[in-house]
């Protein structure tokens, strides 16, 4: 009986933390279909189609995805080569754990300025490309701030990620690593034999739900975009927040047909987050 | 891939091993031979440098000196993978992302094995172990007495002529222990390993010895049988060690004791002349009513398979193994006579030293 | 044990990178602040000035202080809803634990631009938006799912027996509470609070949104000089905003030897 109430409880309090945004995905769907909202147009599926039709649409979801997957595989590369050069008792292997996790907290604005200032066409990397005769003015540094392609969107997220997957690849190394890799050793397995087998699948199970994490939140990612980004094509959240500012109000309209789309994306990377994490305790 | 007994080598020799323990010097110029089909215990106080050890024999370890022979053959410099020597973690380590038919298969497959050359022996040591249905499980989904016999059939299948395990029995209830005890009995036979076992509980030490080894003042104090180490300490520190109940004072001259008990021959044969420290267990000694020396029962403790209780005597108290069906009353006024037979006796330490802290 | 090949060059590089890597922004920001001109291709500013820093008494001043009672506010709220969310989640067993985590990451892994969307109307309607209690409650969205899902892992964790030692020692729920349990995790509760802080305290879209202007937190200033063009005044308050997260990332390492806080 207690069993039960306990239950209901936690679930309830998972729904209460949870009930802003299930509200703002109900209100955002009403309002996508017309019921709701700003620039009410009477019920329908119109604006729904229209926005789901409407290709801008679906190169702000791909520009997201595509650079959220490029930053989050960089970094994640990275966090993995470091934790194991460093892992141990490794030379020097202090000072790269508190260099490699020093810029975590720092908020994603100062990224984004810290990356607009250093890889713009008249930034500091520019400056020194010239100053070294690798180019001779602005126009030939190559363009990776407000370019269609993301470059330094991608740079900048993964730099300020990788703290976060370092941290959890190092924690991963020193607490389940030792034991399985001396099995594994004393199993006959050689040290090529011992990384492929055990510390890559370990390591690969352990970082799935942080690298997960990490894409959701590049994915959803606001001020970086909005600083890094091109005018066309823009990331999800800029372009979400531009219709939701739009003077023309059913253009605003759109905004809850796009903010829908968003959730989706946010909805299944968090049932692909849990599913992970029960993947990564049954077995890494 | 079979056993190769190299003739009359042992299966494993260790000829004068240092191990450093942290930064503690650890255990210095140890030396030690097992035979095939030879179940070696290494007992000694936590601390000791006793998985440190095991490390070491396994290769897991470096800044050791000395050096360790595996079938007639030194591994001193080889790597883990090349010693034929399978170290198994206090609680067992498997694999988490491979099934309990893949963690047993990893030594064949890690050897170039085929996934079908590989499944009749996998078979077969699941089916040694009681574990044939459990194949396709995860190891998490196993419970703590399966976990153990899947990392035993793997060790197994490594084909190893030494066999390391920390502390196996540890911290186990009986049930699991037996079971345990008997999973490690029966793959060691299997493999005919020689098997080193480290742990600081006696009780684990005569379940699984053919051999004994005390750890005292980093090196092996006593090797021996089980019932010889036990019956005879070789020192008052590896008594203290093996929790030998009694302690009492007495002098010795010309290979005569005194003591309270009497007058007896000195088991050792030196000549010295002094006080002496005694010691004896629960069942050296006896409560006897028409015995001169009588003392004052102050508890009595009931145990599963015996009965003591404690006499005062003087000053010193003892604890006496009695019947459990005719216990004395605390209060009570006994006699109690000793077996000299089962007395030890040590020279005498400094003041004090000479009874269980 | 062999495993990673790496020799000691090829470390030494990588130490030399991740040093470039961690102080490059620090120093890149450092200099724009205090650069007077600076124009292309000058690599060093030909002159300096302090103009930026001379915000602290005005703009970039008044914007740290609605941050930090903003964002410890956040810390606050967030840890009354995170613990006893975390722990009554802790309570679940297999598929309730998952649906229920999975709730309370929600409000984390949504996009915070959606979310304030979804929630400005609510906010207008109750008369919140525009205020310093709207944008601390639309802040407490994410930062509650975040703590509840610290105090989660704590709860899951944690040996909670002493409470049950403490009720059979004569104290009462309330008791066991105020003088066993919350002292015993106040480590925990520091850490949770900080990551409260934090989600607040970088916040934008949530700001933008709920805040509608009127409330210029840090970032927002940060954000606006920046869209500006106003680096120098922008790098300056990107500076103050490092600065608490340094604090407690420092306050984390010397306080367990751990790097436990995290915001991702």
């Amino acid at each position: 009986m207690r069993a039960r109430g306990r239950a209901t409880i936690g679930l309830v309090a998972g729904g209460l933390v949870a009930a802003p945004v299930l509200i703002g995905i109900a209100y955002a769907g009403l309002a996508a279909v017309g019921l709701a909202g700003v620039g009410r147009a009477g019920a329908g599926g119109g604006r729904v189609f229209r926005v789901l039709g409407d290709p801008e649409s679906w190169e702000a979801v791909w520009w997201s995805v595509r650079t959220a997957a490029a930053a989050t595989a960089i970094a994640a590369v990275a966090a993995v080569g470091v934790g194991l050069a460093f892992r141990g008792q490794a030379r020097g292997h202090r000072a790269a754990h508190l260099l490699s996790v020093l810029p975590l907290p720092i908020p994603h604005l100062v990224a984004a300025a810290a990356g607009v200032l250093l890889l713009s066409q008249s930034g500091v990397l520019a400056r020194l490309a010239y100053a070294v005769g690798l180019i001779n003015g602005p126009a030939q540094m190559p363009l990776v701030v407000g370019d269609p392609a993301g470059v330094g969107f991608v740079l900048t997220l993964a730099w300020k990620e990788f703290p976060f997957l370092a941290l959890v690849t190092f924690s991963l190394l020193a607490t389940r690593g030792p034991a399985m890799e001396e099995a594994a050793r004393t199993l006959g397995a050689t040290p090529r034999q011992t990384f492929r087998r055990v510390t890559m699948p370990m390591l690969s199970r352990g970082l799935l739900p942080a690298i997960i994490v990490v894409f959701i939140v590049i994915a959803g990612s606001y001020e970086a975009g909005a600083l890094l980004s091109g005018s066309h094509p823009q990331p999800l959240p800029v372009l979400t927040y531009e219709r939701y500012l739009d003077v023309d109000l059913s253009r605003r309209g759109d905004a809850y047909a796009l903010t829908l789309l968003g959730l989706v994306i946010g909805v299944t990377a968090v049932a692909l987050h849990e599913w992970a994490r029960a993947w990564s305790d049954d077995g890494g | 891939m079979t056993a190769s007994p190299g003739g009359s080598a042992p299966a494993l020799e260790l000829q004068r091993l240092d191990v450093p323990f942290g930064d503690a010097p650890g255990l210095r110029g140890l030396s030690l031979a097992v035979a095939h089909g030879e179940h070696v215990v290494i007992v000694g106080p936590s601390g000791s440098g006793k998985t440190s050890l095991l490390r070491a024999i396994a290769g897991l370890t470096s800044g050791c000196a000395g050096s360790v022979w595996v079938d007639g053959r030194s591994v001193t410099a080889e790597p883990p993978e090349r010693r034929r020597v399978v170290y198994l973690h206090q609680t067992p380590v498997l694999f988490p992302h491979l099934s309990v038919f893949e963690n047993v298969a990893f030594p064949l497959r890690v050897r170039g094995m085929s996934r079908g050359a590989a499944n009749a022996r996998v078979d077969e040591a699941l089916a040694a172990v009681r574990l044939g249905d459990l194949a396709g499980r995860r190891p998490r989904t196993l419970s703590g007495g399966q976990a153990h016999r899947v990392a035993l059939a793997r060790a197994v299948v490594a084909d190893p002529a030494v066999l390391l395990l920390d502390e196996p029995l540890t911290g186990l209830d009986p049930e699991l222990r037996r079971d345990v005890r008997a999973g490690i009995l029966e793959m060691a036979a299997r493999a005919r390993a020689a098997v080193v076992v480290v742990s600081h509980d006696l009780e684990e030490a005569g379940l699984l010895a053919d051999r004994v080894a005390v750890l005292s003042d980093g090196g092996i104090g006593q090797i021996g049988t089980p019932r010889d180490v036990f019956a005879r300490p070789a020192t008052a520190a590896i008594a203290r060690f093996l929790g030998i109940a009694n302690w009492f004072r007495g002098q010795i001259r010309d290979e005569k004791v005194t003591c309270v008990f009497g007058e007896f021959c000195s088991p050792a044969d030196d000549a010295a002349v002094g006080p002496v420290a005694i010691a004896c267990g629960t069942d050296a000694l006896r409560i006897d009513r028409a015995s001169a020396v009588s003392g004052i029962v102050q508890s009595r403790h009931f145990g599963v398979d015996r009965a003591t209780v404690t006499v005062r005597i003087g000053s010193t108290e003892l604890s006496v193994r009695v019947d459990p069906r005719c216990v004395p009353e605390a209060g009570e006024s006994v006699g109690v006579v000793a077996d000299f037979a089962r007395l030890l006796v040590y020279p005498a330490g400094p003041e004090g030293s000479d009874s269980p802290a | 044990m062999g495993v990673s090949r790496a020799n000691a060059a090829s470390r030494a590089v990588l130490l030399a990178a991740l040093t470039v890597s961690a102080g490059t922004p620090f120093v890149v920001l450092g200099v724009t602040s205090a650069a007077g001109s600076w124009f292309f291709p000058a690599v060093w500013p030909a002159s300096w000035t302090g103009d930026a820093w001379a915000l602290l008494a005005g703009s970039l001043g008044s914007a740290t202080w609605a941050s930090t009672a903003i964002a410890t506010s956040t810390a606050a709220l967030s840890c009354l809803v995170g613990w006893p969310t975390g722990r009554a989640i802790a309570a679940l067993s297999g598929w309730r634990r998952h649906l229920a985590a999975a709730l309370a990451f929600l409000p984390v892994a949504a996009p915070a631009i959606a979310v304030g969307i979804g929630a400005q109307y609510f906010f207008l309607r109750v008369g919140l938006a525009g205020t310093w209690a709207g944008v601390v409650l639309a802040h407490a969205i994410p930062a509650s799912g975040l703590a509840s899902l610290y105090f989660l892992s704590v709860f899951l964790t944690v040996d909670l027996r002493m409470e049950d030692e403490a009720r059979s020692l004569g104290a009462g729920p309330w008791l066991v509470l105020a003088r066993v349990t919350v002292p015993a995790l106040r480590r925990q509760v520091a850490e949770a609070a900080a990551l409260g802080f934090l989600v607040s305290w970088s916040q934008v879209p949530l700001t933008l949104l709920v805040g509608g202007g009127t409330v210029r937190t840090l970032p927002i200033q940060v954000f606006s000089y920046l869209h500006a063009g106003e680096e120098r005044y922008a790098a300056a308050g990107a500076l103050l905003l490092v600065v608490p997260p340094m604090l407690v990332l420092g306050a984390a390492v010397f306080a367990t030897g751990r790097t436990e806080v995290v915001t991702a």
